[in-house]
């Protein structure tokens, strides 16, 4: 029992780490608080269920191929041409995209919710120390962390890393030294896209549909996180969204369930308190000036 | 290397303007200071300089070509800047602020050569080389900025109050640097509110007066030479570095 | 003076005659042309409340259709016939069950819709004055995500995913005019009150301001509380007009068509706002037409469509004219070319 519930809130705490990274990514290197973000997951969902019928490894990589696409061309499309336009500004601009692809689906493949079937290995269970622990839990903890192991990898190891580092932090000394702002704020997308993707295949395996309005979640959870986290930092973001989806794990587990439909209510009244309170972050030391 | 700024007017924000018809040059090896009191636009002239704030009227050229067209790359012209808060990467360590400098160097041999050369000048900076940048002091922090942008083996060196509210042993050894640097054969701009140790070290010296206007400029000599600028500045310069009250 | 005070009542008047039209042509028009109408001037009266907050502070705020929401239901509660209210609300707890007995005219409804939005109003206030630029921008929406999540899971008392349904039509042209224009009237007079003005003057230069010693924080929460009861009374109206609703309109869509037409009028601007709710109320008619085939030679769309060019001119505007119609100019009052020209104000403390 209490394995169980520790590898399903593990799970979810990276799965929440994994969306919360995505959106903090892009808010530090460029301003932007996207919520357009689900719609890239929900373009990976879209691809996990046009290719239901093939193996499912390549459906997983065509979803994170689509996610990607989606991804860098809403940044080419709308928010390039809006570059160094005020963080508002940008957060509108991004309600526009998600809507304009919210349309796309509903007026091409996805007028209603859909179904996709979830792999028949992910529903089953195995024997881990002693609990019978499902796959699924199982594969979103490990996929989760794998992905999450790979962004910490290239975000610390590599030169993309330092200099997406380097542009979240002061972009304009950044580009004085010569790294290249349109380049690292396109790879900050792709990044953002192969989030996205891994996120959708966790999403629609427990699930089990795709509909136009899926993207709206997860999207939620990712800018929750970041708040939580502080937006000033990935390891605060990864942090943020890691508590968020183990508070909600244990939420679930624990909420009398006439109280669990408003989960949200909880949820977004907590937010409003630490942006009033502790504007800076939950997990963040630094002051943010308030006003 | 040569930089001139003629007759330029700068705008900030919606209605002041921080500079007001500046004139100044600097010549291929010179060492040329730029100083005043506070708000005198020192800083958005070096801004400027930058591209990264446009001139309302005026021109800044360097080599001949004007710095705010969209073609002009000042990586590419070899010019290097330390702005005044230094822009170091607090989220990066020492290193990989260094290494970042030469972000843009192809022959990675040669780089690491000049990272050596930059350890060897700073030897604070081979001590923390792992640690977060965002531990050092303002003095260590001064000296990986100056080191970082040595990286791209600048021709024109843009130096923003380097020695701003730093410790007077870590003062000297910014101006020996800068000394050092000039006696390598890089052209600098600095700019400075310590006027006595600038005027000292620089070839020659410009006198900037809020709004951002040039009230004087020369060597020592030329600048005690005008009352105004002997009064401007409270002492009368002379080659000796001396400040006669 | 005098003449000046005549001049500063040009945009009111203005802005009532530009009411008058709308309702006008919605007499004389069909059916249709007169739904379009009245829906018209019930998004002035929304848009005129987020207005208030809005361009008075500089702030954007994504959470006002929660207000809208509490005043429809306010008055679902309150003119539903008794009746249809017992069947309707078999399951109310025993603390509010004195609501299946209430009944009221219209008219004291949509105030009372308004007075209940303010409430809300009220107790968010004090987080939201402390707010603003992207903070703030995250926070209203989470207002509206609580409301959101309380409205449709709370099902005992507001039917949740059920839809409100019997209430009787009571807007029309004439009530909608009428309250658009006291809207209009009571916008126009916070703005040219002194806590309207001091608080144009932080969103200019909010330390200054501070500095000066205006509190901007109390200005911003008095603007917060009478924008969520123009807004309040706006849902009320809507109630009253469309007869029932669904907990799913006051959601992300209608917060985005008011955004559009905020952000197309010039969401600094009170008539911004105004042209913008006529505008965008005609054009999203026009857009549904075309969606359903009318100009298509009878092939109707797929849904979507609409939503896809509404989404699409909003980005166009955000990249080519970021201030929108008005920049933060009134109509009727001059220099407005001049301050469309100014550099947009930086929201403070949204660099995080």
């Amino acid at each position: 029992m209490i394995i169980e519930y520790l590898i399903s809130a593990l799970g979810l705490g990276a799965l929440y780490a994994l969306l919360t990274i995505g959106v903090a990514l892009l808010f530090g290197v460029l301003g932007l608080m996207n919520f357009a973000y689900g719609e890239i997951i929900l373009a990976a969902a879209f691809a996990l269920y046009f290719f239901r019928e093939q193996p499912w490894f390549f459906a997983v990589i065509m979803a994170v191929v689509f996610a990607v696409v989606v991804a860098v061309l809403s940044e080419r499309l709308a928010f390039h041409p809006l570059r160094g336009a005020d963080p508002v500004t940008l957060m509108i601009a991004s309600f526009a995209v998600s809507l304009a692809l919210q349309s796309v689906a509903r007026m091409t493949v996805l007028p209603r919710a859909q179904g996709v079937p979830p792999e028949s290995f992910l529903s089953q269970r195995v024997d881990l120390l002693g609990a019978r622990v499902s796959v699924l839990d199982l594969l979103t903890f490990v996929l989760c962390g794998t992905v999450l192991a790979a962004v910490a990898y290239v975000m610390g190891r590599t030169s993309l890393g330092v200099q997406l580092r380097a542009a979240a932090e002061n972009f304009q000394m950044a580009e004085a030294l010569g790294v290249k702002g349109n380049r690292v704020i396109a790879s900050a997308f792709v990044i953002a896209g192969v989030l996205a993707g891994i996120g959708a295949v966790v999403f629609v395996a427990r699930q089990g549909a795709v509909s136009a309005e899926m993207g709206l979640q997860p999207m939620l959870v990712g800018v929750i996180g970041a708040v939580l986290g502080g937006m000033s930092s990935l390891r605060g973001a990864a942090l943020g969204g890691f508590i968020l989806g183990v508070g909600t794990a244990t939420l679930e587990a624990l909420l009398p369930s006439s109280l669990i439909a408003f989960r949200d209510a909880f949820l977004f009244t907590a937010l409003i308190a630490v942006l009033v309170v502790r504007p800076q972050g939950l997990l963040s030391g630094s002051k943010v000036r308030v006003s | 290397m040569d930089l001139v700024i003629d007759d330029l007017y700068v705008q900030y924000g919606s209605s002041v303007m921080a500079v007001q018809g500046a004139s100044l040059n600097v010549r291929d090896g010179e060492l040329v200071a730029l100083i005043g009191q506070n708000g005198a636009g020192k800083s958005t002239l070096m801004k400027a300089v930058m591209g990264w704030v446009g001139p309302h009227s005026g021109s800044v050229m360097i080599d001949g070509a004007a710095v705010n067209d969209r073609k002009f790359s000042h990586l590419k012209r070899g010019v290097s800047f330390v702005p005044e808060d230094r822009g170091i990467f607090s989220s990066l360590t020492v290193g990989e602020n260094l290494r970042l400098g030469g972000v843009t160097r192809r022959d990675k041999k040669a780089l690491d050569a000049d990272i050596e050369r930059e350890l060897e000048r700073f030897p604070v900076l081979r001590k923390y080389w792992g640690r977060g940048a965002s531990l050092l002091s303002g003095g260590e922090q001064q000296q990986l900025a100056i080191a970082r942008a040595m990286m791209l083996n600048p021709r024109l060196l843009l130096l923003d109050e380097p020695t701003l509210g730093l410790a007077p042993i870590i003062v000297d050894l910014i101006f020996d640097v800068i000394e050092q640097l000039r006696a390598e054969g890089v052209t600098i701009l600095l700019v400075e509110q310590n006027a006595v140790r600038s005027i000292e070290v620089a070839d020659r010296t410009y006198v900037l007066q809020a709004p951002g206007r040039v009230i004087g400029s020369g060597t020592a000599a030329e600048l005690s030479a005008s009352p105004a600028v002997v009064e401007y500045l409270g002492f009368e310069p002379n080659d000796s570095g001396k400040a006669a009250s | 003076m005098t003449t000046q005070v005549l001049v500063r009542l040009r945009t009111p008047l203005l802005l009532c005659a530009i009411a008058g039209v709308v309702a006008v042509a919605g007499l004389a028009g069909g059916p249709t042309v007169e739904r379009v109408a009245v829906l018209a001037l019930i998004s002035i009266v929304f848009v005129t409340g987020l207005s208030t907050f809005s361009a008075n502070s500089g702030i954007m705020s994504f959470g006002h259709v929660a207000f809208m929401a509490l005043g429809a239901y306010t008055a679902a509660f309150l003119t539903i016939p008794v009746p249809l209210k017992g069947t309707l609300f078999s399951q109310l707890p025993e603390p509010m069950s004195f609501l299946r007995e209430l009944q009221s005219s219209f008219v004291v409804a949509v105030v009372v819709g308004g007075l209940v939005a303010a409430v809300l109003g009220l107790i968010t206030a004090p987080g939201i004055a402390r707010l603003s630029g992207l903070q703030s921008g995250i926070a209203t929406l989470a207002v509206l995500m609580v409301t959101y999540n309380v409205l449709s899971s709370w099902t005992s008392v507001t039917r949740g995913s059920s839809s409100m349904i019997g209430i009787p039509q009571a807007t029309t042209l004439w009530s909608g005019l009428g309250f658009a224009v006291a809207a209009i009237i009571v916008a126009w007079a916070y703005q040219s009150s002194r806590s309207g003005l001091q608080l144009r003057a932080s969103r200019e230069d909010y330390w200054a301001s501070v500095a000066s010693g205006v509190s901007v924080g109390r200005h911003r929460a008095t603007a917060w509380v009478l924008s969520a009861f123009l807004c309040g009374a706006a849902g009320a109206l809507y109630a009253s007009f469309i007869t029932s609703f669904n907990v799913s309109v006051f959601f992300l869509s209608t917060t985005f068509s008011f955004i559009v037409m905020v952000v197309l009028g010039g969401y600094l601007s009170l008539s911004g706002a105004v042209l913008g709710a006529v505008g965008v109320s005609l054009l999203q008619e026009v857009l549904r037409r075309f969606q359903d085939g009318q100009f298509t030679g009878g092939s109707a769309l797929p849904a979507g469509v609409a939503d896809l060019m509404l989404a699409a001119l909003l980005l166009v505007v955000l990249i080519k004219f970021p201030l929108g119609l008005m920049g933060s100019g009134e109509l009727g009052q001059r220099g407005r070319q001049q301050q469309t020209d100014e550099v947009e104000p930086q929201p403070e403390g949204a660099s995080a």
